[in-house]
């Protein structure tokens, strides 16, 4: 697919208070796209002006010659009508274009079993589980043929050990459909989850927007950085230590690091916490407290290493 | 010390209850004997004989009865829904948006069941006689709908308060148009402040005299017109039985409509 | 929303509001000086005004709605009060029961009338039971309570069909004070008098100054209960606004419509003298 959403200068203010700041962003087309921010960042005013629910004070939105339909936002919490049963749910938006009876009922049946739900037509939104509800919600936007899907944060109301599933269950939807996606969320592990694209927004303006790794590994800016996970800043006085010879001051990722244990390292491990995936190992060096990821398993406090730098990024 | 706070409770509670029977079901005891009686006579107490006669009058014999308890009905009803359609879009106004002077709109659109109905009513009295609504049932649903609807306003305007805005704003991104979610994503929503606005509505316009006298002129039927000449007449027993039958009919209604609207809800696990 | 949705919003109301209500009162206005009432109206611009304000028959009639407006309201805010704390107090198992008090919500004024003519005009109940009790000697103190030229028997009428509406809007507010606010002002000493008076009052202020400019209002220009219970003289004035508007000349148009502007402006000033001095009454009481 040819083309880019683009968001032209997009300004927006609420009550005097500017959520929007001459925002500009391409979202290639076809691609998954998370929007990062904190609470108030101005995330779901973003969604909403794609949606065509409100206008931008100034600025625009341009959507290439090629899409057809509106963009369909799924709302955090969904928004289910309560007095319609699953199936006029998923069926409101054909039925609002007053197609044929027959037609609708085949499009809504063959979503439901798509997506699932086909066993709980009859059922009324209250009485769905969290993930059956989105699925219902994202049936009864997809029912229509969407080119764009908006979701302002999918996984708030499902349970936290539903988070990779219902990602991979996302991205096979994004792909099933050639879908442009674009998602909102305050938390970078569903971002990154989801997404190739990631845009960083913070108060309404654009911190970084690119592929999701480069952003990870080499961000823009200090804040951006942080936003994704930890950061470790190395002190000038280590660059020796770490061979570096930069001028700019240098971070890197906990996960950046590797441990060699030697006796006589300089390194010293304070504490070990097991994560699950990884261990987060608290490291001393030279009176700078290191955070690092590692899969090592065999060290433990007291032990001493030395450190290697694999990755790092300066600014 | 605790023991003299208790008897001092129980009698508290004993001088209530005695109270709420005096008051208020006492009165609805002697209307049932007088709608049994033939006649009642000073100095009474009792009647003068028991007899159905008030029975057979209102429900056989007397020409008007059935037509003025429908046509009451009927009436009360249209209210209720004009009230409704007319107060639905401002109600979703007052409720969502805030513009200048909206309390002052707000407070005008409230105010003809703050100021007294008097006052009003000769004017609109010669503007209606003027439009030819006079006599007609239209002019009574009209009549009492203007004084009637900001009981009905003000249910919906908290109803709307409480509806989540998020919900018309998903409907209208599917592609319905605003009628159509208006009839069907709003409205269904909006029942328990239906419930709660319509039947105040639907009563204080059944219950009206004044205004239907002034504006029917005795040519649309109603049940307080036909109770009228029997109070003014002092024929007891009569009156006494309509009274009843205003206390049963009202409370006959609300049971219907509550057990719909608990079963609609119900279906829906809505709570 | 755009202004032009809004104001289409808006319309569906104040179209027939200002259709009816406006020029409804501005025709009132119009006629109350003659204008567009009469067609050889000799009157000057006031002379209906400064008519009626000189007939001793309104006067008495204003002082004698204003007295049974008056009376009725704080008579209905007085017994509603009281009946609301005691059904708030009552044990749980006498609720149900305690509901009653709203039959006369939904009773129809004519009929409330009817009940109190029933019971308390000189040949009705509650005098023939004084009759039977006295063994004839007397018929009680109610017994010329529709004759009175205090107006009891409609002041009564009116409390009976408004103090539970009074006792419904303030069992509204008091079900909703915490049970611990009234434990713990009694653990600090206080009494049921002090703790009416200084924790539950404040909470029903609003609601009862709301309430006082609605029944005060609406008793001042109904017409259903005087219509049945009330005497020729001295009348209600919605009575002889009535008799005037319906029953006399032409000619006299501007007089009705004179009498009708005065109560418009009054009820106006009223609403609007009263809850600004209950908002400083407020803020005073606030402050202490």
């Amino acid at each position: 697919m040819e083309g880019f959403i683009k968001f032209l200068n997009v300004c927006k203010q609420y009550h005097d208070a500017s959520v929007l700041k001459d925002l500009n962003i391409s979202v290639p087309l076809g691609e998954s796209l998370s929007v990062l921010g904190p609470s108030g960042s101005g995330k779901t005013t973003l969604l909403k002006i794609l949606a065509n629910i409100i206008t931008a004070d100034s600025g625009s939105v341009v959507l290439p010659h090629t899409i057809k339909s509106q963009p369909v936002l799924v709302f955090q919490d969904y928004q289910l009508f309560p007095y319609m049963t699953v199936y006029n749910n998923i069926a409101f938006g054909l039925q609002a274009r007053r197609l044929p009876k027959k037609e609708i009922k085949e499009k809504v049946e063959a979503m439901a079993v798509k997506l699932s739900i086909d066993n709980r037509l009859k059922a009324y939104p209250a009485q769905l589980s969290g993930g059956e509800k989105q699925r219902c919600a994202l049936a009864r936007a997809l029912v229509l043929k969407p080119e764009v899907i908006l979701l302002d944060e999918p996984f708030a109301n499902l349970d936290r050990n539903l988070k990779s599933e219902t990602a991979e269950f996302l991205r096979s939807i994004q792909q099933d459909f050639k879908l442009t996606m674009i998602t909102v969320t305050h938390d970078q592990e569903e971002a990154l989850m989801l997404s190739d694209w990631l845009a960083i927004l913070v108060n309404g303006e654009m911190l970084e927007f690119g592929r999701a790794e480069d952003i990870y590994f080499q961000p823009g800016s200090l804040e951006a950085a942080r936003f994704l996970g930890p950061v470790n800043e190395i002190p000038r006085s280590l660059y020796a230590y770490f061979l570096l010879e930069s001028t700019d001051s240098v971070y890197c990722r906990a996960e950046s690091l590797e441990m060699i244990p030697d006796e006589n390292g300089k390194a010293k491990i304070k504490s070990k916490h097991f994560k699950g995936r990884y261990f987060r190992y608290t490291i001393e060096l030279a009176d700078t407290s290191i955070q690092l990821f590692s899969q090592q398993k065999d060290l433990c406090g007291g032990d001493r290493v030395d450190l290697k730098l694999k990755e790092f990024f300066s600014f | 010390m605790k023991n003299g706070s208790l008897v001092f409770k129980s009698i508290r509670s004993l001088l209530t209850v005695s109270v709420l029977i005096l008051v208020f079901i006492l009165p609805v005891l002697l209307l049932l004997m007088l709608a049994f009686s033939s006649a009642w006579r000073f100095p009474g107490p009792g009647p003068v004989a028991f007899s159905l006669r008030a029975f057979r009058y209102v429900f056989f014999q007397s020409p008007g009865f059935f037509q003025s308890i429908l046509s009451s009905t009927f009436y009360s009803i249209c209210t209720v829904i004009l009230s409704l359609t007319l107060c639905i879009l401002p109600a979703r106004a007052l409720a969502w948006e805030d513009f200048p002077l909206k309390r002052v709109v707000e407070g005008l659109l409230l105010s003809p069941v703050l100021l007294p109905v008097m006052t009003f009513s000769m004017g609109i009295h010669i503007l209606m006689l003027k439009w030819g609504l006079t006599g007609t049932a239209a002019g009574i649903v009209v009549v009492l709908t203007l004084f009637n609807y900001p009981y009905m306003l003000r249910s919906l305007i908290s109803g709307y308060q409480q509806f989540p805005r998020t919900m018309t704003e998903t409907a209208s991104n599917l592609g319905a148009p605003w009628h159509y979610t208006l009839v069907r994503v709003e409205l269904p929503q909006l029942i328990p402040a239906i419930a709660a606005g319509a039947p105040v509505v639907f009563l204080t316009a059944f219950s009206e005299y004044f205004l239907v006298f002034l504006i029917g002129g005795g040519a649309v039927p109603s049940l307080s017109g036909y109770l009228f000449p029997f109070i003014s007449g002092s024929d007891y027993p009569v009156s006494s039985l309509i009274v009843i039958i205003f206390i049963i009919l009202p409370l006959l209604l609300f049971t219907l409509l509550d057990s719909v609207v608990y079963a609609v809800y119900k279906k829906r696990s809505l709570s | 929303m755009k202004r032009s949705v809004l104001a289409a919003h808006l319309m569906p109301l104040l179209i027939p509001f200002s259709l009816f209500f406006v020029y409804g009162m501005v025709l009132t206005l119009a006629q109350s000086t003659g204008w567009g009432a009469v067609d050889d109206y000799r009157g000057g611009f006031f002379s209906a005004y400064e008519k009626i304000l000189k007939d001793p028959l309104f006067l008495q009639s204003t002082i004698y709605s204003l007295w049974i407006a008056l009376a009725s309201s704080v008579g209905a805010l007085f017994f509603g009060s009281l009946l609301a704390l005691a059904i708030w107090q009552l044990p749980r198992r006498f609720k149900l029961l305690a509901g009653i008090y709203r039959l006369p919500i939904i009773l129809p004024h004519i009929t409330i009338a009817f009940i109190v003519l029933f019971l308390f005009s000189n040949r009705g109940m509650v005098p023939a039971l004084f009759y039977h009790w006295s063994s004839g000697e007397t018929l009680g103190p109610f017994s010329n309570l529709l004759y009175s030229r205090g107006g009891g028997a409609i002041i009564l009428a009116y409390i009976y069909k408004e103090a539970p509406f009074v006792v419904l809007m303030e069992l509204a507010v008091l079900q909703n004070i915490p049970e611990e606010r009234i434990i713990t002002a009694r653990q600090l000493g206080a009494g049921g008098f002090r703790i009416y008076l200084r924790v539950i009052l404040p909470q029903l202020r609003a609601v009862i100054n709301t309430l006082f400019v609605i029944l005060f209002l609406y008793s001042l220009g109904a017409f259903d209960i005087p219509f049945i219970l009330g005497i020729s003289e001295p009348s209600m004035l919605s009575i002889q606004i009535y008799n005037l508007y319906f029953k006399s000349d032409l000619v006299n148009r501007p007089l009705v419509m004179a009498r009708l502007s005065l109560m418009f402006l009054f009820s106006l000033g009223f609403i609007l003298i009263y809850l600004k001095a209950a908002k400083n009454l407020d803020e005073r009481v606030r402050k202490i």
